[in-house]
């Protein structure tokens, strides 16, 4: 009998203005890649990932949305069913920052009451144009009770955690299956192309 | 004369090559019975099953026979052998399957028969043996007419299969088998490539792609599953490829032992044999023959012995280790017993016996072999204990014997059936039974004083019948320095006494097979003797794939990365030519239409569709129409997709007051993959269609002088500017009256006004005249203008019957007084134009001279219908064609004279 290829499947999302890098941390997380020319995301994309974690194998489909303000309606109506989002904003756009209340409204009206949520500082790697503390960061994500990571897709930082994060805790809150499934197995059968019948 | 068969094939062969044994037969097909010659041709080292057709009967040269295909034996080709139960004297059906197709023979059974088939299983088993499951190319077949295709390693790659023809016969896969058709035209691209959509991607470049390629597909081909649903196996399969990358060798010591028994109990300590060393062997593998030559046991298959002969082993065990069983078989008196030393027992998985018997009629177990096999680690291993055929005349035999343990002897747990030799390491031990040929009794015994052992091996049949390859070929066996094992008078070190004065012989052996083994000691042990055979042992160093937990990790994540990749790149993607459609100028039942080219740029076909956002009605606004809206593309195609606009009277309204905008956002979702907006945004242009009565009455200009600011206010009746338009300068708007005056003058006489359609582009003219004034008169036809005043009439965002009437209308439509005072009670200039258009109305009537009555009820019903319009979001109280009459009945009131 074939197994299934992951044992689970976690949706999340990316928002934000556009801009702030939400294709670039995709890009960087999906493909370790980065793209310094700016092409803005006109609809919703997504892509696939399998990590492990805890000995599961999880495929995460991270969805990348359109930051243009013209297509927020649209894109408001695809939070639903997103297990984690992630909300960014650029450290050196105070602006972008300041629409971090607006999205999160966006959130609490749109998407589902459990998902989970992380607020990333991106573009970390511009220290000399630094407009929003890491302070400030940290207090409006303490008051939401949000975990916050400054990230840099550009030089890779925090990028890989801030999604091994968010689906930890998507983890935490999944109820856990049928614990006979045995995942810390490397043994891997040689007899190639023999399957067992049994088992 | 008739000529010898064998000769015929062999001229239709090149020098190279030669006809080893060739048979004629009937193929099978699902329709038809078809004479061919088979043939079985070697090419330095390889194999070939040639299939001729005859074309002429009997064959009396070579240009009687000509070649139909090919099958390029290797470790692909499975062949079975089978007759009708019971039936004698019956036909044989020998049946060649490789890969994915077949070929079906009918043999009458024979001498040539029996010849030809018995050769080319050794050669099938022959190949399993040297090749493994590798598979091989067969170039040589090549100048035949081309080239065995499938199966090389070449046919991962983008080799054009050009060469490859379909055979009629199977009509199955071509590529498994190579034939030669008349012709070499036909291209048959990879079947197994065509099952799964998700392959046809793999054919571009990029080194990643390249190296998955290589990986992945043929395992994707083999398996002949498509590639999400198999992710499992695919990463399995290719771990298995990789192994190399992620496991250490490592030794572990291995003690193999064999002893005929002759049926004695276990009354003797085994130790001398099985614990002889210093160092405790990691594993145990100890076979026995004639176990028990009771008739209970052969024919039962039950036997007290084995447990007496199991306890002895364990109980002789080296004491430096703790052992664990892993594994008994007995099949008769054969049987193997295999142990672990207690560390490794996490470490032996996918354990499995077997046997196969030889003895009387191929079945019964007082010959033939019991095997065990099993993961250590991550190597294979099996072992393998026979007892083949005695007698010195009979080494023939015991090569069948060899041969049909290695053909039958199958590990049935796996799927499919797991044969001996794919295995990483195959002990074989036991009473093999050859003998030492032309020697007599007295010449052995001399050698042997002399410790002459590598002469006396040069007479041993085993030695030479590896040697010339007709058993144990690929095994290796180490030099031989004890004496030989067979026969000895029991109880004693004497060889045989007895009257027969059996020839010594090494009958007890041991032979290996795979890499990393290297044999420490090959010995009897003389000391044991209760049997007329001594015990025999080898020790082993067999070095062990031991799977590095981190190496594999990263290999095992490496290729979880290569598998999103590819995922994601199977995804669906399509570019488009534009992200935004703009239709600059768009006016009131002027159609504009703008292309929306969209090009599948990804590995996958496409389905794509325009989908309805929530809140929304459809999927685009009324006024706007896509086609298609949905459909198929393939990879590097494109679809035109019409996007049209188009403003009907409906609409008009709502557009001139800016309460809509030509402005839309399209949604292009991709079945399976990502959305993808599409801004759809124009300018449009104000028009007296679509202008309020109100508005118009006060504006003393045509419509595109007044500011558009001014318009919207217009529009709305509760704006200062609407109330102060009350007393507008204007009984009717000017449009009306320009457009009822131009039909008093040239229409009305017509007789057939409002009975004919307008042409579009006329009705255009008109309206660009009305909004602008640029003419003093309206052009085109009277039917034009017809058509223009009831379009002008239907966009009035409030009919001409105001909705605040129309309900009172409707419920007194037969009341003529009723009616007459309802129309005095309209907002003047609607009861202005209503009073206007019936006059008018009773104008057309008198002209027409033919069926008034008929005109009239149409008139009514088309003006009602247009005059009289519902509230928007008004349940209707009435059925439809109630209120068509109510409507029409309210018209005709003020039409009839
Ligand atoms: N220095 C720096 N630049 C970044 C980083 N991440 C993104 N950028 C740049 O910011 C620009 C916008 O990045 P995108 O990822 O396309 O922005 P977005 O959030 O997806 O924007 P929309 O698709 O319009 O919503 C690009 O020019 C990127 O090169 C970062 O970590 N550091
Ligand atoms: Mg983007």
């Amino acid at each position: 009998m074939a197994k299934k290829t992951y044992d689970l499947l976690f949706k999340l999302l990316l928002i934000g203005d556009s801009g702030v890098g939400k294709t670039c941390i995709l890009f960087r997380f999906s493909d370790d890649a980065f793209n310094t020319t700016f092409i803005s995301t006109i609809g919703i994309d997504f892509k696939i990932k399998t990590i492990e974690l805890h000995g599961k194998k999880i495929k995460l489909q991270i969805w990348d949305t359109a930051g243009q303000e013209r297509f927020h309606t649209i894109t408001t109506s695809y939070y639903r069913g997103a297990m984690g989002i992630m909300l960014v904003y650029d450290i050196t756009s105070p602006k972008t920052f300041d629409n971090i209340a607006k999205w999160l409204r966006n959130i609490d009206e749109h998407a589902n009451e459990d998902v989970e949520k992380m607020i990333l500082g991106n573009k970390c790697d511009m220290e000399e144009k630094r407009m929003v503390s890491k302070e400030r960061g940290e207090a409006i994500a303490r008051e939401h009770g949000i975990r916050f990571f400054e990230t840099s897709a550009k030089n890779n930082i925090n990028i890989e955690r801030s999604f091994m994060e968010l689906a930890e805790a998507i983890l935490n809150k999944t109820p856990s299956r049928d614990t006979s499934t045995n995942h810390t197995n490397v043994h891997v059968s040689q007899s190639s192309g023999h399957s067992s019948k049994c088992c | 004369m008739e000529m010898d068969l064998t000769q015929a094939v062999q001229q239709n062969l090149l020098n190279t090559d030669r006809c080893l044994v060739c048979v004629q037969v009937a193929e099978l097909s699902t329709w038809a019975k078809t004479s061919r010659i088979l043939a079985l041709v070697h090419h330095q080292g390889e194999y070939g099953l040639f299939i001729f057709a005859i074309d002429k009967s009997p064959v009396a040269t070579a240009s009687d026979l000509s070649l139909k295909a090919v099958v390029g034996i290797d470790a692909a080709v499975v062949c079975d052998v089978s007759s009708p139960l019971g039936i004698v004297e019956a036909d044989l059906e020998f049946k060649i399957v490789k890969h994915d197709c077949t070929y079906t023979f009918e043999m009458s059974i024979g001498q040539e028969c029996n010849t030809f088939v018995a050769e080319f299983y050794r050669v099938l088993q022959s190949c399993h043996e040297q090749y493994g499951d590798g598979t091989l190319d067969f170039s040589w077949v090549k100048p035949y007419g081309g080239e065995e295709i499938r199966g090389s390693s070449q046919a991962q790659g983008n080799q054009p299969h050009s060469h490859v023809s379909l055979s009629k016969a199977t009509g199955n896969s071509a590529s498994t088998f190579y034939t030669f058709e008349d012709n070499f035209q036909t291209s048959v691209p990879d079947a197994s490539l065509k099952k799964s959509s998700a392959l046809p991607a793999m054919a571009s470049g990029g080194n990643l792609r390249q190296k998955l390629e290589r990986e992945v597909t043929p395992l994707l081909r083999h398996s002949s599953l498509d590639m999400m649903g198999s992710r499992d196996g695919i990463i399995k399969r290719v771990m298995e490829t990789r192994e190399d990358e992620y496991t250490d060798i490592q030794t572990f010591r291995v003690f193999t032992g064999t002893w005929n028994v002759n049926g004695q109990p276990a009354s003797v300590a085994l130790q001398a044999w099985l614990a002889g060393d210093d160092e405790p062997p990691d594993m145990y593998a100890v076979g026995f023959q004639e176990l028990d030559l009771s008739k209970e046991a052969f024919l039962f298959n039950d036997s007290p012995r084995e447990d007496e002969w199991l306890q002895a082993v364990t109980n002789a065990l080296h004491r430096g280790a703790t052992y664990t069983l892993v594994r008994t078989i007995r099949l008769v008196g054969m049987m193997l017993v295999t142990y672990v030393a207690e560390p490794l027992r996490e470490r032996v998985i996918e354990v499995a016996a077997e046997t196969v018997g030889t003895g009387i009629m191929g079945k019964m177990g007082n010959k033939g072999g019991v095997a065990v096999r099993f993961l250590l680690h991550n190597t294979s291993l099996c072992v393998v204990n026979a007892h083949l055929a005695a007698h010195t005349d009979d080494c023939e035999r015991r090569n069948q014997d060899h041969a049909d343990i290695c053909e039958r002897l199958r590990f049935a747990r796996f799927d499919p059936p797991l044969p001996i030799w794919q295995h990483d390491v195959v002990l074989w031990i036991g009473d093999l039974n050859y003998r030492l040929d032309q020697l007599a009794y007295d010449q052995v015994m001399l050698l042997m004083e002399k410790g002459a052992f590598a002469k006396l091996l040069e007479y041993d049949q085993l030695y030479t019948q590896k040697k010339k390859g007709r058993a144990f070929k690929t095994y290796e066996e180490g030099p031989i320095t004890f004496r030989p094992t067979y026969k000895f008078d029991p109880g004693s070190d004497t060889y045989d006494t007895s009257e027969k004065c059996r020839v010594p012989a090494w009958c007890d052996r041991v032979l290996w097979k795979g890499q990393h083994v290297k044999q420490l000691t090959y010995r009897s042990h003389p000391t044991l003797m209760i049997s007329d055979h001594k015990p025999v042992s080898a020790l082993f160093d067999v070095g062990v794939k031991v799977v590095d937990v981190v190496k594999f990790k990263r290999v095992y994540e490496e290729l979880m990365k290569q598998l999103d990749k590819l995922e994601n790149e199977y995804l669906p993607q399509v570019t488009l030519d534009t992200m935004e459609i703009d239709f600059d100028r768009v006016a009131f039942v002027e159609p504009a239409a703008q292309y929306l080219i969209v090009a599948n740029t990804g590995q996958v076909p496409v389905e794509f569709e325009f989908i309805r956002k929530p809140n929304d009605a459809g999927y685009c606004k009324p006024w706007l129409s896509i086609s298609p809206y949905k459909d198929y593309i393939m990879p590097g195609e494109k679809r035109d997709v019409k996007l049209e606009v188009y403003v009907k009277a409906a609409m008009a309204a709502r557009l001139n007051a800016g309460d809509d905008r030509i402005d839309d956002i399209l949604v292009l979702h991709l079945h399976g993959g990502k959305d993808i907006f599409v801004t759809v945004g124009g300018r449009y242009v104000p028009s007296c269609f679509g202008a309020s009565l109100q508005a118009l009455c006060s504006m003393p200009t045509p419509l595109r002088e007044v500011p558009v600011a001014q318009l919207v206010d217009l529009g709305s009746p509760e704006t200062p500017a609407a109330a102060a338009a009350a007393d507008a300068p204007y009984d009717i708007p000017k449009e009306i009256w320009s457009m009822l005056n131009h039909l008093y003058e040239f229409g009305v006489q017509e007789g057939s006004l409002f009975q004919q359609p307008g042409l579009p582009s006329e009705i255009l003219q008109i309206r660009d005249v009305l909004d602008t004034g640029i003419a003093d008169s309206l052009p085109g036809s009277v039917h034009s203008v017809a058509e223009a005043l009831l379009m002008f009439l239907e966009a009035l965002p409030d009919p001409v019957v105001p909705y605040s009437h129309y309900q009172q209308c409707i419920d007194r439509s037969r009341d003529v007084t009723a009616c007459e005072q309802l129309v005095a009670a309209f907002p003047p200039c609607h009861s202005n134009v209503f009073r206007y258009l019936m006059a008018f109305l009773r104008t057309v009537l008198y002209f027409v001279d033919r069926n008034k009555s008929d005109v009239m009820e149409s008139l009514a019903l088309m003006f009602g219908s247009i005059l009289l319009r519902a509230p928007p979001g008004v349940e209707p109280t009435l059925p439809p064609r109630m209120l068509d009459n109510c409507k029409a009945t309210f018209v005709t009131n003020f039409i009839t004279e």
